[in-house]
């Protein structure tokens, strides 16, 4: 069996629709709006006018992640020997693809609940890419500290707008999930310290592929503090995955600089 | 009917003025408006959003719509007639009701809370895709319902009322609105 899967070969039914990375990047629309011409989405809060819509097409980009984050943390079992990646480091990798299987069985029946369907939305595959950095190290903490932190912060915003727009199902899902990706937050830094133990220039790699996954996902305002900003930086909930205080401050300056 | 897009010619997007009047008017005729109406479909084709507002003055109907209203969610830019007619038959299905004498007196778009935007919407939607034989995707109508007036049974039936109704008032839509 081949290892180092790429993003096109990955398995989707005719339901599914892939746009680029590239694309959305150059949407003369986005620039328009990041340069101060043009409404910005603004908070998922139920107030927007386009609320469900907004909430629905946001589930439906966590049941894409879910699937991305399940084939990414599958291949990590299988990409690495053991002497490149501790079996212990992939029992908990096995341990996450159970949780992103149940999180994408969850994912299909909230999107259900919300009246969406399988596909209606185009999926890019930036996460699945992300977990296919050939050092355990970096594929790690690209994806566990960066991507599964971005989940910390997408599932606390689903979670407060199914507070506040009274949905207990969506509430409730949102809060387990959310409690699993605390969990794999934390693998990811408990990892990255443990294998860059000896090796300060790998953890200092590791660190700055981080960053630059943290800065796309912060991408024209996507995430952020401001009233502005869809998706929230969730502190409280960062701080309970091991991140530090200057940490989190850097990714919220990240998202500022990344607005315009 | 008279129908004009505005603009004449898209250049940041891929739609066609001429597909979306002609969809426009099989609408509007569905819908059950006049010959006489004058329709009017501005497109804010710079702007991803999908945000709708509807002015109806005398016999002319105005629909403004930011560029994502008629977009494909599966491809970038790109017009989805499925899409549009959707968002064109919860306008023009609410517009033809305002020229309704019958229907009463609702106030104007801008001065409709959202949980009445909600109801009206669910009330068009359903009609709407009872008369076209189309899907009208009342999964997510009722969710957009739920948002507005609760996750409850009561709200649930309100719906169900709303969707599967063809001759109310806006005084039947408030009624029926107020007991979730």
């Amino acid at each position: 069996m081949r290892k180092s899967f790429p993003a096109e070969d990955l398995a989707r039914d005719g339901r599914f629709r892939r746009a680029r990375m590239e694309d959305r990047f150059k949407d003369p629309r986005i620039e328009r709006i990041a340069s101060g011409n043009g409404r910005r989405g603004g908070k998922l809060t139920p107030d927007r006018p386009d609320a469900a819509h907004a909430a629905r097409q946001m589930m439906h980009g966590i049941f894409v992640g879910e699937i991305q984050a399940l084939e990414g943390a599958g291949r990590t079992v299988w990409d690495f020997d053991d002497t490149e990646a501790p079996f212990a480091l992939k029992l908990d990798m096995a341990r996450q693809c159970w949780d992103e299987a149940r999180h994408t069985e969850i994912s299909v029946k909230l999107g259900e609940h919300m009246g969406t369907e399988i596909g209606e939305f185009a999926e890019t595959t930036f996460l699945y890419e992300a977990s296919c950095n050939p050092d355990p190290v970096l594929r790690l903490t690209g994806v566990n500290r960066a991507l599964e932190g971005l989940a910390i912060d997408v599932f606390n915003t689903m979670r407060e707008f199914g507070e506040a727009s009274g949905d207990p199902v969506l509430t409730f899902c949102e809060d387990w999930m959310l409690a699993d990706e605390v969990t794999h937050v934390k693998m990811g830094s408990d990892w990255l310290r443990r294998l860059t133990e000896h090796d300060p220039e790998r953890r200092q790699r590791a660190l700055e592929f981080q960053r630059v996954v943290d800065k796309l996902f912060s991408f024209r305002g996507f995430r952020g503090e401001a009233d502005e900003n869809p998706v929230q930086l969730a502190r409280t909930f960062r701080r309970m995955a091991g991140f530090n205080e200057a940490e989190i401050d850097e990714i919220a300056q990240a998202s500022k600089e990344t607005a315009s | 009917m008279n129908v004009t897009v505005d603009p004449p010619a898209f250049t940041v997007v891929d739609y066609d003025p001429g597909r979306i009047a002609a969809v426009a008017a099989e609408v509007a005729a569905l819908a059950g408006l006049p010959d006489d109406v004058r329709i009017e479909v501005v497109v804010d084709e710079e702007n991803p959003f999908g945000k709708t507002s509807t002015v109806v003055a005398g016999r002319s109907v105005t629909i403004a719509v930011e560029g994502g209203a008629f977009e494909d969610p599966q491809r970038l830019r790109q017009f989805s007639e499925a899409t549009a007619r959707l968002v064109l038959g919860r306008l023009l299905f609410r517009a033809a009701d305002r020229l309704d004498p019958a229907f009463g007196d609702p106030p104007p778009d801008q001065e409709l809370t959202p949980s009445q935007h909600t109801a009206w919407d669910a009330y068009a939607v359903g009609r709407y895709s009872r008369r076209g034989g189309v899907d009208g995707g009342e999964g997510r109508r009722r969710y957009a319902f739920r948002i507005r007036h609760g996750f409850s049974d009561a709200a649930d039936r309100a719906f169900d009322r709303l969707w599967s109704a063809s001759d109310l008032t806006w005084a039947d839509i408030q009624a029926i609105s107020a007991v979730t």
